[in-house]
C-alpha cells in the first residue's frame, strides 16, 4: 500500500512537471494580447477609457475597409472627445473577450457627426485610403481612441487593437520545482520500500 | 524472545503508520495536482475596463504637436487665399473673425484693382502660450517671425465649439520695442482669466473699454492716464488730427472706436497681471461741407474698397477692423502697455 501511495506521488510528480512544461511552452501567457472587432455598424467606435492601456503599455490600432474608403483613427482627451461626440450613436469598447474579439456596448442615438479630421481635438491622428494605423504608449491622464470614416457613414470594416509590453509572470517555474520534488521523493521512497522488503524478506 | 516479538509489532506499527502518511500525501499531491493541471490547460482570461470619474484637472488646450498640426492648417489657408466673390460665410473655416473680414476685403481690393493679395510669407513660430481650460470657446497664440515683417507677429487661433477646427482670428504685429509679458510653458499652460475679472488694473473688459475711449479722446482724456504710450495709438491719433487739418475747409472729420463684437481673451501672465487680445471697430467719417466742392480719394485700396469710387461729393465711412493685444498688470503695479496691433479697412461707402 505504501509503495503504491509514493508510486502515486512520483506520478502526480510527473504530472506536475509536464504541467508546468506546457504552461512554458504551448499554453505560455504572451505578452502581445490581440482583439478584433469585425463589420461594426455604427458610424463611429470609440474606446472606454483605460482599454488602451488594458493589456499592456503600448497599443497597435490597425484598421481596415474591404471597400477602400477614407478611415481615420484619432485620440484625444477623454473630456474632449466626449464634448466632440456628444450623443452620437457609438460603439464602446469596454474590453477584449478572452478568445480574439472585442467587447463592446451601444451608446447615444445621434445619427452622425461631423467629419473627425476636420477636428482639432486629437493629439494623434492618422487618415489613410482603405487602411490606416498607429501606435500609441500609454500616457498619464484619460483618453479615448475615435474610428470611422467620416462620421456619417458606416465606420470601417475592421478594427484590431494589438496590446504589447505587458510584463508576463509564469507559474510554469513553480509547477516543474514541485513536480520534480515530488518524483524524486516518490521514486526515492518506493525504492527504499522495495530495499526493506526485501531485506524483511531476506530475514 | 520477547524483545524480538515486540520489536516486530513496533516495526509493523512503523511500516503501517509510514503507509497512511504516504497515502494521505499522495491523495495531497493528486487533489493539488487536478485543479492546477487545469489551470494549465487554460487560455487568456477575459479583460474589461469601466469608465472612471471625469477628470477634474483642466489640461492645455493643445499639445505641442496638435499646436504644429493647426498652425500648418491655418499657413494653408492663408497660401491658398480668399476668393474676393465667395460669401463671407463660405471663407476656408481655418479663417475667422476679425482676420476673415480683413482676407476678403483684401481679396475684394486686389480684384477690384485687377492685381494679386501679397502671399504670405510663412511664419517661423518662436513661442506658444496655451491656456487652460475644460471649456468652449478656446484659443492659443502663436508668435513667430517673418520675411516681411521688422517685428514678430503675434497669431490668435480660436475653436468657437468642440466640433469646430481652429482658425486664425487675429494677426497683430509686435510694436517697436515691446517685449511679451512671462506666461507659463506651453506643455503646462496658462490659466484664462474672465473678461471681467478682478484683480487687475482693469478688467479684460474695461481695459480694452478703456483703449477705445483713449484712441476716441485723444491723449488728454482720463481714459489715456491707464496706458502707456504706444505708436499704435500715437499713429492714429495723429493720422486724425493731420486729416482734420488738411481738410478743414472742405469737410469735417470724424472718428470713433467702439469694442467689437467678441470678448476679449485673455490668460494669465507670470507676474498675476493679464495678456488680453481684442477687437475694436473704427468708424472714419468725412462730410464735405455744402458748397465746398469734393474730394479726391489718393489711397488706391480704399477706392477699390469702394468700389472704385476715386471722388468724395459728400461723404466717405470707412470701417475698420482693429485687433490690440494688451499688456494688464495686476491692481497698482502700472500701467496697460499696447504691445501688439492690426488695423484694416473692411468696408468703405463713398457718396
Amino acid at each position: 500500500m505504501a509503495r503504491l501511495a509514493a508510486a502515486l506521488i512520483a506520478v502526480v510528480g510527473v504530472l506536475l512537471v509536464v504541467a508546468g512544461g506546457l504552461q512554458a511552452t504551448v499554453f505560455a501567457s504572451s505578452a502581445v494580447t490581440r482583439a478584433e472587432l469585425i463589420a461594426p455598424r455604427q458610424s463611429v467606435i470609440t474606446t472606454a477609457v483605460g482599454l488602451l492601456g488594458l493589456e499592456g503599455p503600448r497599443v497597435q490600432v490597425d484598421v481596415t475597409d474591404g471597400g477602400r474608403r477614407q478611415v481615420f483613427i484619432g485620440i484625444g482627451r477623454a473630456g474632449d472627445v466626449d464634448a466632440y461626440l456628444a450623443q452620437v450613436s457609438r460603439l464602446e469598447v469596454t474590453g477584449q473577450d478572452g478568445d480574439g474579439g472585442l467587447l463592446t456596448k451601444q451608446i447615444g442615438s445621434q445619427p452622425s457627426l461631423p467629419d473627425p479630421a476636420g477636428v482639432d481635438i486629437w493629439v494623434t491622428s492618422v487618415r489613410g485610403t482603405g487602411t490606416a494605423n498607429l501606435a500609441w504608449p500609454d500616457a498619464p491622464g484619460q483618453w479615448r481612441l475615435v474610428v470611422a470614416t467620416d462620421g456619417a457613414a458606416k465606420a470601417p470594416d475592421d478594427l484590431r487593437l494589438t496590446w504589447s509590453g505587458r510584463e508576463v509572470h509564469s507559474v510554469a517555474p513553480t509547477l516543474i520545482a514541485i513536480g520534480l520534488v515530488l518524483v524524486v521523493v516518490g521514486l526515492i521512497t518506493v525504492i527504499m520500500l522495495g530495499s526493506r522488503a526485501r531485506l524483511a524478506g531476506d530475514s | 524472545m520477547i524483545r524480538a516479538t515486540r520489536m516486530t509489532r513496533a516495526t509493523r506499527m512503523t511500516r503501517a503508520t509510514r503507509g497512511a502518511r504516504l497515502t494521505r500525501l499522495s491523495t495531497l499531491a493528486l487533489v493539488f495536482a487536478v485543479p492546477v493541471l487545469g489551470l494549465a490547460a487554460c487560455g487568456s482570461d477575459a479583460t474589461e475596463v469601466t469608465d472612471p470619474p471625469a477628470e477634474q484637472t483642466a489640461h492645455p488646450v493643445v499639445a505641442l504637436g496638435q499646436a504644429r498640426s493647426v498652425l500648418d492648417a491655418v499657413e494653408s489657408a492663408l497660401q491658398r487665399g480668399v476668393d474676393p466673390k465667395a460669401a463671407s460665410s463660405s471663407v476656408d473655416p481655418r479663417l475667422t473673425g476679425p482676420y476673415r473680414e480683413l482676407a476678403v476685403a483684401d481679396a475684394r481690393i486686389a480684384a477690384e484693382r485687377k492685381t494679386k493679395v501679397a502671399e504670405p510669407a510663412p511664419v517661423q513660430q518662436v513661442r506658444l502660450i496655451v491656456p487652460t481650460t475644460k471649456s468652449w470657446p478656446r484659443f492659443f497664440v502663436a508668435v513667430g517671425t517673418t520675411s516681411k515683417t521688422a517685428t514678430p507677429v503675434i497669431r490668435v487661433l480660436i475653436s468657437p465649439t468642440p466640433r469646430s477646427p481652429y482658425g486664425l482670428w487675429a494677426e497683430a504685429l509686435m510694436l517697436p520695442g515691446a517685449t511679451l509679458p512671462e506666461t507659463a510653458p506651453a506643455g503646462t499652460g496658462s490659466a484664462l482669466v474672465a473678461a471681467d475679472a478682478d484683480g487687475l488694473v482693469a478688467t479684460p473688459k474695461e481695459a480694452l473699454s478703456a483703449f477705445a475711449g483713449y484712441l476716441n479722446a485723444g491723449t488728454k482724456s482720463t481714459a489715456s492716464k491707464q496706458f502707456q504710450r504706444s505708436a499704435f495709438s500715437d499713429q492714429l491719433l495723429q493720422r486724425l488730427a493731420g486729416d482734420q487739418k488738411a481738410l478743414k475747409a472742405v469737410a469735417t472729420v470724424s472718428s470713433k472706436h467702439t469694442v467689437g463684437s467678441s470678448e476679449p481673451l485673455a490668460l494669465r501672465t507670470a507676474d498675476g497681471g493679464a495678456l488680453v487680445f481684442g477687437e475694436l471697430k473704427q468708424d472714419y467719417v468725412i462730410t464735405i461741407k455744402k458748397g465746398k466742392g469734393a474730394v479726391d480719394v489718393t489711397d488706391s485700396d480704399l477706392a477699390a474698397l469702394a468700389g472704385g469710387q476715386k471722388k468724395i461729393k459728400k461723404s466717405l465711412t470707412r470701417t475698420a477692423v482693429e485687433i490690440v493685444v494688451l499688456n494688464v498688470p495686476p491692481s497698482g503695479k502700472g500701467l496697460i502697455t499696447v504691445i501688439g496691433a492690426q488695423k484694416g479697412d473692411v468696408k468703405a461707402v463713398i457718396k
